[in-house]
């Protein structure tokens, strides 16, 4: 070992753990604890707002157009061989997700990138709940079930998307 | 000898019950425990982003997040332990953060003189290595991560890695001579 190696190995053996700051940092510090916990904007969360922002569009158009309708067509209220159809796609669907959910290996709902996945998700849900009701009102509508169909791909891609999501690994390093 | 035993009582003093205060929302205890643990966490910011203010802002960063992140510590692994990891994370993102897009083509603007003056030896000359040389040296010869924990951590291959920290090692031997 050369002697700049040597002395390298001296100078890494007695770093001090400890430096104090050269002010006080206590009270910027204080003044940020009221604060409510900012989450960084990041993709998930635009694709999640994007999502629901164009939902909310659509449904707007579709929901206009049938009360247009309403008044022209006499409502065929017996129960319709689609809204079976409806119904089983629904079923299948939820298994589908149950399935994902037992198979989930790491807990991604708890960390940092996990957290707007989940909102995205939860907001698709209620989304396709209500296109659901609807399609239950009136299962003609093809633009609607085109939706609804696609909200319950979507929420599958995210679940997915979510398990790929790197786990957080609690114990590294040395002690402070 | 007995500054530093008594430094090591203070901060062992009644820890769980401050964090368990703090975790009900106690200012008073979190302030304990950031005097406990500041110093720790400020020399562990300021070795890995190789900048006073920025050291500074991690510190800070690193307490906030404690602050909101405080709930979730449930005491299955130590409380240091958990506070380590949680700066290490901490140090990287602020660096990150702060980071601006000409610091990526131009070394950072460090007043090495006056880090001279301030700090021990190895500080002096841990500033001068290249960002990402520094931090893995940091975290592998004086934070005891092993090269496979920092490449997670850095989102870098092990063998990367290994290949910073020889680097890092040969230019501070460089320095030394």
């Amino acid at each position: 070992m050369s002697h700049s190696e040597d002395k390298l190995e001296q100078l890494i053996t007695k770093a001090p753990k400890t430096m104090s700051p050269e002010r006080s940092l206590w009270s910027d510090i204080e003044k940020q604890l009221d604060k409510p916990e900012f989450i960084q904007p990041n993709h998930w969360r635009r694709v999640a707002v994007a999502s629901v922002v164009f939902l909310v569009a659509v449904l707007s158009t579709v929901m206009w157009d049938r009360q247009q309708l309403v008044s022209i067509e006499t409502a065929q209220v017996e129960v319709s061989p689609l809204l079976n159809t409806l119904n089983d796609i629904r079923t299948q669907h939820q298994q589908q997700v149950a399935l994902l959910q037992q198979s989930q290996k790491v807990n991604w709902q708890a960390t940092e990138k996990g957290l707007p996945l989940e909102k995205g998700i939860e907001q698709l849900r209620k989304a396709a709940l209500q296109i659901f009701e609807t399609l239950q009102k009136s299962p003609n509508d093809k633009q609607l079930w085109q939706l609804w169909l696609w909200t319950q791909q979507r929420e599958l891609e995210l679940l997915q998307q979510g398990q790929q999501l790197p786990a957080v690994t609690q114990h590294q390093g040395a002690l402070i | 000898m007995t500054a530093q035993i008594k430094v090591l009582q203070q901060s062992s003093f009644n820890e769980p019950d401050l964090i368990d205060s703090a975790k009900k929302g106690d200012k008073a205890a979190f302030k304990q425990l950031y005097q406990q643990h500041h110093q720790r966490v400020y020399a562990l910011c300021f070795r890995i982003t190789g900048q006073v203010a920025l050291a500074e802002d991690a510190t800070q960063d690193c307490f906030v997040t404690l602050w909101q992140k405080l709930p979730q510590f449930k005491g299955q692994s130590q409380f240091t332990t958990w506070l380590h990891s949680l700066s290490v994370n901490q140090a990287l993102n602020s660096l990150k953060k702060h980071r601006s897009f000409w610091s990526r083509f131009v070394a950072a603007e460090t007043d090495i003189a006056a880090v001279q003056d301030e700090y021990e030896d190895l500080d002096k000359i841990l500033v001068k290595l290249p960002e990402r040389a520094r931090i893995v040296f940091v975290l592998y010869a004086l934070e005891g991560y092993k090269h496979e924990e920092i490449g997670q951590l850095m989102g870098i291959a092990s063998g990367t890695s290994k290949a910073q920290y020889h680097r890092a090692q040969k230019l501070l031997a460089q320095m030394l001579e």
